[in-house]
């Protein structure tokens, strides 16, 4: 049943999404990429530029896309909804706590500990996303797309340095890409 | 003490609307959603106090999932009780919803577009940047910690997800125990 299979994969996503945003991508490449092969590390690569482009927080508009994709309007309804569920409820649990004690020390102790789990996770996903984005899959020096390898050196620079946001980032590497791909005539 | 909780049609249409618009008109994440939703109900409708929002943010951020997510829920629950927290949920998620669900539809077609491919083949460089920088940053705050452990488990959890393919879940799990027991 894909729609269960969606709905525990989301929820599972969701309980253990700690960091927000990119922070998560790892977690989701993994189980919708890596484990049910929805998808490849390309069209997820994809995802992420046009999440980026879309309204509304990242997350949620990587389950709604897998959702469609995979189960069509039911497919998203049982995605989305579970990817927030966890929250829905550990939120209104912590919320009562607070209204009671006052006082959040002790999670606030544990969920300060998850940072080196949450970077290891970044690293990783970045790792397969740039692997992706300058050879494709495999890497070796003959098939290494130096056009990819300079944007995104010089944006990340840019980012470092300048404070450039992330969509504008996106954006403009997007067209600066597309005309040199275009004009060099290479394969996309 | 948990403020008065007034769960009525007029209250919960207004969550409704106001979770609803801000997320369907912003772009760029998380932050910016947060502080829409901290400008409306604290500044213009002064429903919740400054002081109060910014510790509700605080739990917010702590919880798993989406911040701005979570922000509306916590925003909601506090205005209107559970029913409220359902209605802010279903007004935050409902746009983004509709959106990727049309894109996602045609998504096929409009990866077989020349132009369309051409920027998506462009923007895979700009996202490889914005995850190296993301990384760099998360990697330096866990450094700038000073804190033998937490590098520790930086170092043992890169080596336990990129070498090992260890599942994130677990590493999660268990560095989070280790927290736990430690603080």
């Amino acid at each position: 049943m894909i729609y269960f299979e969606l709905f525990q994969t989301f929820f599972l996503i969701g309980l253990f999404s700690f960091g927000g945003g990119m922070a998560n991508m790892e977690l989701m490449r993994s189980r919708v990429v890596a484990q049910h092969g929805w998808m490849t590390t390309g069209e997820f690569t994809d995802i992420i530029s046009i999440a980026e482009m879309t309204p509304g927080p990242l997350g949620i508009n990587i389950a709604s896309f897998v959702g469609t994709r995979v189960g069509g309007v039911p497919g998203t309804l049982s995605a989305t909804c579970a990817y927030v569920l966890p929250s829905l409820v550990i939120v209104m649990i912590l919320a009562k706590v607070y209204y009671k004690y006052r006082n959040l020390d002790r999670v606030k102790g544990v969920l300060n500990g998850l940072h080196p789990a949450v970077a290891a996770m970044v690293l990783a996903a970045a790792i397969k996303i740039v692997g992706n984005a300058w050879w494709g899959g495999t890497a070796s020096l003959s098939n290494s797309n130096l056009v990819a390898i300079l944007l995104t050196l010089i944006f990340l620079v840019l980012l470092q340095k300048k404070k450039a946001g992330p969509v504008q980032t996106i954006l403009a590497c997007g067209v600066i890409g597309a005309i040199l791909y275009g004009a060099l005539g290479i394969p996309v | 003490m948990e403020a008065s909780k007034k769960a009525d049609g007029h209250t919960l249409w207004i969550l409704f609307k106001t979770c609803f618009v801000i997320s369907a008109c912003t772009f760029g994440g998380g932050m910016v959603i947060i502080s829409m939703l901290q400008k409306k109900f604290v500044e213009e409708l002064k429903w919740i106090g400054q002081e109060e929002v910014m510790d509700l943010v605080a739990i917010a951020q702590s919880c798993p999932g989406v911040m701005a997510v979570n922000t509306s829920i916590i925003i909601g629950y506090r205005i209107a009780g559970v029913a409220g927290s359902l209605i802010t949920v279903g007004g935050t998620i409902l746009p983004p919803m509709i959106i990727l669900t049309i894109v996602s539809a045609c998504y096929v077609q409009f990866r077989q577009n020349r132009i369309i491919a051409l920027l998506l083949k462009g923007m895979q460089a700009g996202v490889a940047a914005v995850m190296i920088n993301v990384t760099i940053t998360m990697i330096k705050s866990v450094i700038k910690d000073k804190k033998l452990l937490s590098i520790l488990m930086l170092a043992a959890a890169s080596v336990a997800v990129l070498a090992f393919d260890v599942d994130i879940i677990l590493v999660i799990l268990v560095c989070g125990v280790i927290s736990g027991v430690m603080s």
